[in-house]
């Protein structure tokens, strides 16, 4: 009983790995980077790598988006700086919850999208400060979040709670604008596109409002 | 412009023993010799392999640019290690110096300088494999070894994707910037002008995503149990099994030497 339902869960994940969705993995990943080098060109204090993720998270499920997560960690690793590896782990996780809160219908709404960033910044904040304690020891360089943590721990609090509320700080603000960006376009992209990949959640919205 | 200098992959073309190596085997050395550094119970392993490192870079003729990323990398996060772990950490008991505001304690100072270490041997033998490892290459080892060849076109897919959007970038903003969007000024300013730049890129895009699909599917992408083939090709040389089991033993012997250290003392 219970290795049928295994293979039907397994079944399930890999039905979302069609072509169609295939192909959008490579370019949702180089939307998460090009929004993270558009933020840099801009000069804005915001990371907004994960655009792409949002948004084939939306269009093609929750096990698509986590790949394109972990993909864009890979490759900035490659291109950029080794430390971003372990933090793949934090693209996996908000791709997935946010592929299972689309999926259950949140994104249909305005509000849903709010509590779907709120989860996702939930969701950042726990693996990334645990990547950050475990893997690094709390500082990952002299970035802005690890001064920071280091004023907070200085001022005389926990190692670990220092990294959660420096993880925060950093994550609340930057996902906020991610998602709104994100949710703006998915309300743009055509029907006719958005429909190949028949997930619903997205499509009856936009008929009551257009 | 900023984003036409961005590479693709940080692999650096260059004729040396290290470059010629199996790609399998830089990724056995990856595992074996950061394990070890994390299991060895003193600190020195990992520097001793660190200088390890810098002789490999040194051979596959990359120690310059081995060393700025060693270098850039170490100094500010010791630092940072040194001030959370050295000066605030709960398990600090001796002091071996007083700054006045802070007590650096011994406990905490080791605990930094060992993590630095394992770190180093990880990040810096990760920079050396991607620096002298063709991504293709690479990713035919691994399909080799038993990866999903479709993952392995994600990877190759992405690496030749990005630069291509990170060009279209560049048109689309000087095309809204005809129009009259500002992307300097305040924060405000350039914080609005992201939607008109990473709309139409998203937009035409997924028209990109929609071709390529239709691409792929016209050549069997999706077919099963069909022999994938490459045209890139990775021989494993006598050489390169004789550096993936002295890797291996070396792992063993550490992780061996380390139990029984734990076991006596």
């Amino acid at each position: 009983m219970s290795v049928t339902k295994k293979r039907g869960f397994l079944y399930n994940i890999q039905a979302q790995f069609h072509t169609k969705a295939l192909v959008l993995i490579p370019i949702a990943v180089g939307i998460n980077l090009v929004g993270g080098t558009l933020a840099s060109t801009l000069k804005l204090p915001l990371f907004l790598d994960m655009i792409g993720t949002i948004v084939s998270a939306a269009l093609a499920g929750p096990w698509v988006a986590a790949l394109v997560g972990f993909l864009t960690n890979v490759f900035l690793a490659l291109v950029a700086n080794p430390v971003y590896l372990p933090y793949s782990l934090v693209s996996i996780a908000v791709g997935l919850t946010t592929g299972f809160m689309v999926r259950a219908g949140l994104f249909k709404r305005w509000w849903g999208v709010a509590i779907t960033w709120i989860a996702a910044v939930f969701v950042s904040v726990v693996f990334s400060s645990t990547i950050t304690v475990l893997v690094f020891g709390g500082a990952t360089g002299a970035t802005g979040t690890s001064v920071l943590t280091a004023t907070l721990i200085a001022a005389g609090n926990k190692l670990v709670k220092s990294v959660v509320a420096s993880s925060f700080i950093e994550n609340l603000i930057d996902r906020a604008i991610a998602f709104a960006i994100a949710y703006v376009l998915l309300k743009r992209i055509p029907k006719r596109f958005v429909s190949q990949y028949a997930l619903a959640g997205l499509g009856e919205a936009d008929d009551e409002e257009d | 412009m900023l984003m036409a200098k961005k590479k693709t992959s940080s692999y650096i073309p260059m004729d040396s023993p290290i470059d010629r190596l199996h790609p399998m085997v830089k990724i056995y050395a990856i595992f074996c010799l950061g394990i070890s550094a994390l299991v060895c119970p003193t600190f020195i392993l990992s520097y001793v392999l660190v200088i390890f490192l810098f002789i490999v870079a040194w051979k596959a003729k990359l120690f310059k640019k081995f060393a700025k990323f060693i270098i850039g990398f170490a100094i500010p996060i010791t630092v940072m290690l040194l001030f959370i772990h050295g000066l605030y950490s709960p398990k600090n008991v001796t002091y071996i110096a007083n700054f006045g505001f802070a007590r650096l304690g011994l406990e905490g100072t080791m605990y930094a300088i060992k993590l630095v270490g394992g770190l180093l041997v990880f990040l810096g033998s990760f920079l050396l494999m991607t620096t002298t490892t063709h991504p293709g290459k690479l990713v035919t080892a691994l399909i080799e070894s038993g990866m999903n060849p479709k993952v392995g076109y994600l990877v190759l897919a992405s690496l030749n994707i990005v630069p291509q959007m990170q060009r279209r970038m560049i048109i689309i903003k000087e095309a809204q910037m005809a129009r009259g969007v500002e992307v300097e000024g305040k924060l405000l300013t350039r914080a609005t002008a992201f939607i008109p730049l990473i709309g139409p890129l998203v937009m035409s895009s997924l028209v990109d995503v929609q071709e390529r699909g239709m691409t792929l599917e016209t050549r069997g992408f999706g077919a099963k149990g069909v022999k994938t083939t490459s045209y890139i090709e990775v021989v494993e040389r006598p050489v390169d099994r004789l550096i993936k089991r002295l890797l291996v033993v070396f792992l063993a012997i550490t992780v061996v030497a380390s139990i029984l250290a734990r076991l006596i003392r």
